[in-house]
């Protein structure tokens, strides 16, 4: 029997059976006493406005006509749709009405304008969140590891010894193989390296000393040699250099917080029982 | 009803409730175009690197949804458009129930493009007889004391159930509309030089379930409507391009990226217009006027050709999300029409008969996420919808799921990437690039692909150091069209590199499509540049790479394959008179696909229905040839 209970297709015929008693209680109403719907001067300029907010002219007559059928085309489907409980239990209609609510709660809550203190204190408690990261100054020249096979390790150690020698001859820019990205980057931040070059290129550069030839270092793409010739440490920024970020930051923080105390609000109105034990309500 | 009773303009009378966006002003009728957002912060002078001419590549997607879709909220997307944007910058943002959602390597742009349908949340504010506008209410609501705005609050609630209403209490400036809190998110998030965002939607477009959507992407935020076209008010690419057209007569600028053409069972790029009749110049010059590029890959699929269509393309098969828009797993069957490679050769015929081109399309990949994550990293795939960032529900579905949506979600790709080469990373200059067609597309990695065209380079062009001056110098970029010449042959100069944290480079291939004097059309692809010592077989193909993936740990090796592959290719056989179309198209070697990653972290069986590996690509825009006196 429980078997029984569970089979969706019984599911099927009692809802089949329940929709079709209430269609036909709300057939009998509307037979007995029509419906009323009335458009208002409101809804009406609703939807012209719409439509002049969406082609920027009013509606000529035929069209506002237009819009208004389909208004009423609408409102007939919607009330049939309603009178038969359709609303009930639909994901989308629920999903859409907690968005809602939530929209309305963020208004509501929309906080003041922060103070310099406000966001001196939300920069210090978040530093990581606006940290700038190392940035590199770099020189490199690329050996293609399918050019060089076994001989890479040699072929790189000889190119090494030529550019530290550093011949007035020997311009290092034209040494290497031909490589489609740039041989000098300028200030460029850590994770566009990483980008660039992959991630392991972007950990090898912190370990290079700067000011001379380096390598061969590792990438994506086989080997190169590397001049660092600045490098900026990461830090935690002043205040006027991110205070857009942090002020943007520190008002969806606000937002967060009292869309919080929203719902809690709200839902103190509520008994709330889950009905499968040992499964917390809150 | 009488019309002619309407009362318009409306009255508006000033309530300074707080739930409005705009500040509030006396609406005249038609709405001036006033921009629905304040313009972006000036940017100080010195923190943007000054511009390349010879171009950068940037990465970004401009076509991800968020929870504010109808699509992405019911399917489970807690999400909202700043989400979005944090993502795409690598930070952590909800995984909406799933784990959070990180990506490995920031983009440098990214759109937020909800959905046009219902994108008015709060359209009873806009409606004069809404209890929301009532003044003594808003009193209460805009109180400093948290605990009278709450119960001022719920008081509106209940009127609003008891269905109280003042009609002569009104303000359509309170009509907070979803799309002015889109552009505010773009704005607050755009940093010139860093990272670039766009304001823009999607119109939804798809009669009898086949698809013709458009993304629609604006260069500025100054010059916006302050509602945007949806589906509903028409369904109809022509009503869409007439409606641009007048937001181009009150300054905007903007164009329309069309996409899924796989999903519009031959209607995206159909030789008929939607009433019927046949297309003709004046459709041909509309539509290549409001829609420079095509969206060739997306997690819905890649449009690029299907095997029905290019026969002796043995790449042709790639990522074929091969259904319309039905809700019954319904396959299309008309592959004439859906197809870019397809369109762009019918474009050339239509321009033979002296009606115009009108599908003269440069290429991009995007992804479609409708969860803010575009989760283009093949190994970092969260899916398409939030209830696929589960990684046993991507694999299996969700319980009770039919066998059909099971096996949708299965074929879904990880999605696309467009690629721009632009002087700057700014809203101007990466808009500016995406009009003059100088993109490509990638299914996912950061691949970058250089093609120039030309009557006048040298052979070894392609190898000298300043290779890419030269190349803009005596030729065109990709989304060009070649010069005339005189007589000889056009020789193309094509250059790609992996993406350092993808697979190795396995060939480099260009696609030319022509159409002869008889007015036939031809295509064929040719091999022209690729690694190791692999030689051009009796058949005229290339042997394949080989596959290093190793299916038990989802791993493979970069011993196969090349980092970079470069060539210069003159067409062995062109003809002065004959319209001609040339792409790149640069493969990768075998990496382990989506499913193969989830299934050896999940411990889980390996899928059966779909690839285990994937040969990840990228396309360049074409460059065009057509006669000079035709």
């Amino acid at each position: 029997m429980r078997r029984f209970l569970r089979e969706p297709l019984l599911h099927f015929l009692l809802l089949g059976a329940a929709l079709f008693a209430a269609y036909a209680m709300v057939s009998k109403r509307s037979g007995a006493e029509p419906g009323r719907i009335v458009i208002t001067r409101g809804q009406v300029e609703s939807l012209a406005l719409g439509f002049a907010k969406t082609w920027q002219r009013s509606p000529t007559a035929d069209e506002l006509a237009g819009l208004v059928r389909e208004r009423i085309r609408e409102e007939v489907y919607y009330r049939e749709g309603m009178a038969l409980g359709l609303d009930q239990d639909d994901t989308v209609i629920r999903r859409r009405l907690r968005q809602k609510m939530e929209f309305i709660s963020e208004d509501r809550a929309a906080p003041a304008e922060p103070s310099d203190a406000d966001l001196t204190a939300y920069l210090a408690a978040h530093p990581d969140s606006f940290r700038v990261e190392p940035a590199f100054t770099f020189s490199q020249v690329y050996l293609d590891p399918g050019k060089h096979g076994a001989n890479l390790a040699r072929d790189a150690e000889a190119l090494l010894t030529r550019l530290r020698r550093g011949d007035a001859k020997d311009e290092w820019s034209s040494l290497g193989d031909p490589f489609l990205l740039e041989r000098r980057f300028t200030a460029i931040p850590e994770n566009v390296v990483a980008k660039q070059f992959g991630a392991a290129f972007a950990t090898a550069l912190k370990g290079l000393a700067p000011g001379r030839w380096e390598g061969p270092t590792e990438s994506g793409f086989g080997v190169h040699l590397v001049r660092v010739s600045e490098r900026t440490e990461g830090h935690v920024p002043a205040l006027a250099d991110v205070r857009d970020a942090v002020r943007r930051e520190w008002i969806n923080a606000r937002r967060v917080e009292a869309n919080e105390q929203t719902y809690q609000e709200l839902l103190k109105r509520y008994e709330v029982t889950v009905d499968l034990p040992g499964l917390p309500a809150q | 009803m009488n019309v002619r009773r309407i009362r318009f303009p409306i009255t508006a009378i000033c309530t300074g409730l707080a739930l409005a966006v705009s500040a509030c002003s006396p609406s005249s009728s038609p709405p001036a175009p006033t921009a629905s957002a304040p313009a972006a912060p000036a940017v100080p002078a010195a923190t943007l690197p000054p511009p390349n001419p010879e171009n950068n590549a940037y990465f970004g997607d401009v076509h991800v949804h968020t929870g504010w879709s109808f699509d992405g909220f019911t399917n489970g997307s807690k999400t909202t458009p700043s989400d979005a944007y944090a993502w795409a910058q690598g930070k952590a943002i909800t995984g909406s129930g799933g784990p959070d959602l990180q990506l490995k390597t920031p983009l440098d742009f990214y759109m937020v493009a909800d959905h046009a349908e219902y994108m008015g949340v709060f359209n009873q504010m806009a409606n004069p007889d809404s209890p929301l506008s009532k003044t003594e209410l808003a009193k209460g609501v805009t109180s400093s004391d948290a605990n009278v705005r709450l119960q001022a609050f719920a008081g509106v609630l209940r009127d609003m159930s008891a269905g109280k209403v003042d009609p002569q209490l009104s303000d359509p400036a309170l009509a907070r509309s979803v799309w002015a809190e889109i552009i505010k998110a773009a704005d607050a998030n755009y940093v010139p030089g860093k990272f670039t965002t766009f304001a823009g939607f999607e119109w939804t477009s798809n009669p009898q379930k086949r698809n013709l959507h458009r993304v629609i992407v604006f260069r500025d935020t100054q010059h916006l409507p302050d509602l945007v076209l949806s589906a509903l008010d028409s369904d109809d690419p022509e009503v869409l391009w007439k409606w641009m057209d007048e937001q181009r007569a009150r300054s905007s600028t903007l164009f329309a990226i069309p996409h899924n053409g796989n999903a519009s069972d031959g209607l995206m790029f159909d030789t008929v217009k939607r009433d019927g009749k046949p297309i003709d110049a004046a459709y041909n010059k509309t539509r290549a006027d409001n829609e420079p590029l095509y969206e060739i890959t997306q997690i819905k699929g890649t449009s690029e050709t299907h095997p029905d269509l290019s026969p002796t393309d043995e790449f042709a098969g790639f990522e074929q999300w091969d259904y319309t828009l039905s809700a019954d797993f319904e396959r299309p069957k008309r592959r004439k029409g859906s197809f870019v490679r397809q369109a762009l050769l019918d474009g050339m015929s239509q321009d033979k008969t002296g009606a115009g081109n009108p599908f003269k399309y440069g290429f991009i990949g995007d992804t479609d996420t409708h969860n803010a994550a575009a989760s283009h990293e093949e190994y970092n795939f969260t899916g398409k919808f939030a209830f696929e960032n589960n990684a046993k529900e991507r694999l299996t579905g969700l319980p009770g799921a039919p066998a059909g949506q099971i096996q949708q979600i299965q074929e879904f790709s990880s999605g696309g990437l467009a690629g721009v080469w632009a002087p700057q990373n700014t809203r101007e200059a990466i808009w500016d690039a995406m009009q003059r067609k100088e993109t490509f597309a990638t299914s996912g990695p950061m691949m970058k692909v250089r093609f120039f065209g030309s009557f006048d380079y040298a052979a070894d062009e392609v190898n000298k150091p300043d290779f890419v001056k030269l190349a803009y110098a005596k030729g065109v970029p990709m989304g060009g069209d070649l010069k005339p010449g005189a007589g000889k042959a056009p020789t193309f100069l094509v250059m790609a590199i992996k993406d350092p944290n993808s697979g190795n480079l396995d060939r480099v291939q260009i696609v030319k499509g022509w159409v002869d004097a008889a007015g036939k059309q031809h295509e064929k692809v040719f091999d022209v540049a690729w690694s190791g010592d692999r030689k051009i077989g009796a058949n005229g193909k290339l042997a394949p790479v080989g596959n290093s993936v190793d299916l038990k740990t989802a791993t493979y090796t970069n011993e196969i394959g090349a980092t970079q592959l470069a060539a210069s290719w003159t067409d062995p056989a062109f003809k002065a008179g004959e319209r001609a179309f040339y792409y790149a198209r640069v493969l990768e070697v075998p990496t382990p696909r989506w499913n193969t990653y989830d299934a050896v972290r999940q411990n889980m069986t390996p899928l059966t229905k779909v690839p285990a590996t994937i040969q990840e690509r990228a396309w360049s825009s074409p460059i065009w040839y057509t006669p000079q006196n035709p």
